[in-house]
């Protein structure tokens, strides 16, 4: 494979907290958290406080629209010679559960185009032509799973261009089945706080076009794991995180001591919290600010590595390094998480994602600094 | 982009209701990881034993994931009950190799694609990029469907309600002797297609080479 340097030319993103990705970077840095409490999710009847998109487009026009504006914003016209990788882990799951009970718990009209996990790339392939598509789902990892392939492709050649797009809508499943596993928070998440109370479900969009082409973000490093542990609980100690974020600091070439900050998965859930917390205590002796944005944005589940790739960019981009919303009390003083907005260069941050399985994807970024 | 992989160990195992001999006392001796498997990973933990896996990273496809948890979380939704926290933690695409890494203690790469009837040529592409950092990887494409209701979904009249294929693979500069011609096998789920093509080809082979076009 030859030596290829892999760059984000464009990206967009919308979720609960902003329909831009500078607004949801506006609201991170302001502490406005998209998540909010709703009715008619739960099944048994109880408000759950989840991150819910309530803009006037439908979540296909938004996917869509945030897709053009992607493609408007890079030097392309179209892209036919383009590979789209989707990361999504509730595809078109949210329709389905809708018609399941429209038509009074019937499989009859369940169309399967529609209802897959292919669904997100189908909707996108109606409104442009890719060159190809594949879609990933790993649960939560799904978008960062593509982000990790759409770098290998592109380092093998075999494509100029490619679309990640990492796409998860609000659905029954999500938000009961994590209130079923006994970690749905009932006000917004706090991830990294001894008070703690769980995660908050929410859906969100991003897209990122990678190229060879030059531009101020380098994906530098790419890094995967599992942790062979557990179906729905990290390996206590964090090896598998440790393991992910390691393999991407090998990947990029760097040393621990390289990452001047880390965009936690931080879902709010004592067990990846402390989980993840170990590892990165274990890996960056010089203690790197770490801060989830998750209190704001919600768990974008299977769009959260597109998404928070995304808001990587822009603390590189604005050298702010964001603060974790409602920290009150660390829970780990050793752990560098930050309760205020921090002004400090930033060169390299390192973003990552867990999932249920144990699969662990580390992401690295890198500043670009035009030296004319 | 053409890359030609070495298959090195391939397996195979399909059953019109449910694969028996699937093995599992003897592939997973701990009784009560053996009691939640799922069927997808039962099949996934029975074709990696059959190709030689020693903890390879693993790319996995299945169209419609773990469709018994799916259906019975689509069910206590309709009815206004509680889901049960095993069928939504049983419930992800990656549930079977997620189980496959837990039972044989591998902390490698594991990814999972689903493109419906494109997933086992999206496996084939997704492994062959994967494989030219030189490592071998284990493939496996499958999917297990049957369930109450079922014959509301399967307008198509699959015979073979669960299905599994499994190569172990490494990239080789040999040239091949594989070529996929995209055939069709109307009783098994399109989502297997290419991935059991490849299997009845290389079985044909004293050294099978696949060539995958990206």
């Amino acid at each position: 494979m030859q030596n290829r340097h892999i760059y984000i030319n464009s990206a967009s993103a919308c979720c609960s907290a902003g329909c831009t990705s500078e607004e949801i970077f506006r609201a991170i840095l302001n502490g406005i958290s998209g998540v909010q409490k709703h009715k008619g999710y739960l099944v048994n009847g109880e408000e759950s406080a989840i991150g819910k998109m309530t803009y006037a487009s439908s979540f296909d026009t938004l996917l869509l629209d945030n897709v053009q504006k992607v493609l408007m914003q890079s030097e392309l016209k179209t892209f036919e010679n383009t590979l789209l990788l989707v990361g999504t882990s509730v595809g078109g799951m949210t329709w389905a559960e809708k018609q399941f009970i429209k038509d009074e718990g019937s499989y009859e009209n369940i169309v399967l185009e529609k209802q897959s996990m292919q669904s997100i790339s189908l909707t996108l392939q109606q409104h442009f032509t890719f060159k190809d598509a594949i879609t990933f789902s790993t649960a939560c990892t799904s978008s960062s799973n593509a982000i990790v392939f759409a770098k290998e492709i592109l380092e093998a050649g075999a494509y100029s261009e490619v679309l990640v797009v990492g796409a998860d809508s609000i659905s029954y499943t999500t938000v009961n089945g994590f209130n079923a596993l006994g970690v749905l928070s009932k006000a917004c998440a706090t991830p990294f706080d001894l008070d703690r109370t769980g995660m908050n479900v929410a859906e969100g969009i991003g897209v990122l076009l990678l190229s060879t082409h030059p531009s101020d973000i380098e994906l530098l490093g790419v890094g995967c794991s599992s942790d062979a542990y557990n179906i729905t609980h990290p390996e206590p100690e964090g090896n598998g995180a440790k393991d992910a974020m390691s393999n991407a600091l090998k990947n990029a070439g760097l040393k621990a001591r390289d990452i001047d900050y880390i965009n936690a998965h931080g879902t709010g859930t004592i067990a990846n919290d402390s989980s993840e917390a170990q590892a990165i205590l274990a890996l960056f002796p010089h203690r790197p600010y770490v801060s989830s944005t998750k209190s704001i944005t919600g768990h974008t589940l299977g769009a959260c590595g597109a998404i928070e790739t995304i808001i990587s960019m822009h603390v590189l981009r604005q050298q702010i390094v964001p603060s974790n919303h409602n920290l009150k009390i660390k829970e780990i003083a050793s752990l560098n998480t930050t309760q205020t907005n921090i002004k400090t260069e930033v060169n390299r941050v390192l973003s990552n994602a867990f999932a249920f399985g144990g699969n662990n994807v580390s992401i690295v970024l890198q500043r670009v600094v035009d030296e004319n | 982009m053409k890359i030609n992989l070495k298959i090195l160990g391939l397996s195979y195992v399909s059953a019109k209701d449910k694969c028996d001999m699937l093995e599992e006392k003897v592939l997973v001796s701990n009784m009560m990881l053996r009691r939640r498997l799922t069927r997808g990973a039962k099949i996934a933990i029975f074709l990696a034993s059959k190709v030689g896996y020693k903890n390879e990273k693993i790319v996995f496809g299945t169209a419609y994931g773990e469709v018994q948890a799916t259906v019975n979380i689509a069910e206590s939704i309709y009815n206004q009950t509680a889901l049960s926290p095993t069928a939504f933690q049983n419930s992800v695409h990656n549930t079977p190799v997620s189980y496959l890494s837990i039972v044989s203690n591998n902390i490698a790469e594991i990814t999972t694609v689903s493109d419906l009837n494109d997933t086992s040529y999206s496996v084939l592409k997704t492994a062959a990029i994967k494989s030219l950092k030189g490592e071998n990887i284990l493939l496996l494409n499958i999917d297990a469907f049957g369930f109450k209701g079922l014959d509301r979904l399967n307008k198509c009249g699959l015979s073979q309600l669960e299905a599994g294929v499994g190569f172990l693979v490494q990239m080789t500069t040999q040239s091949a002797n594989i070529f996929i011609e995209n055939l069709h096998y109307k009783d098994t789920a399109p989502s297997l297609w290419q991935m059991l093509e490849v299997y009845e080809k290389a079985m044909q082979q004293k050294n099978p080479i696949l060539e995958v076009e990206i």
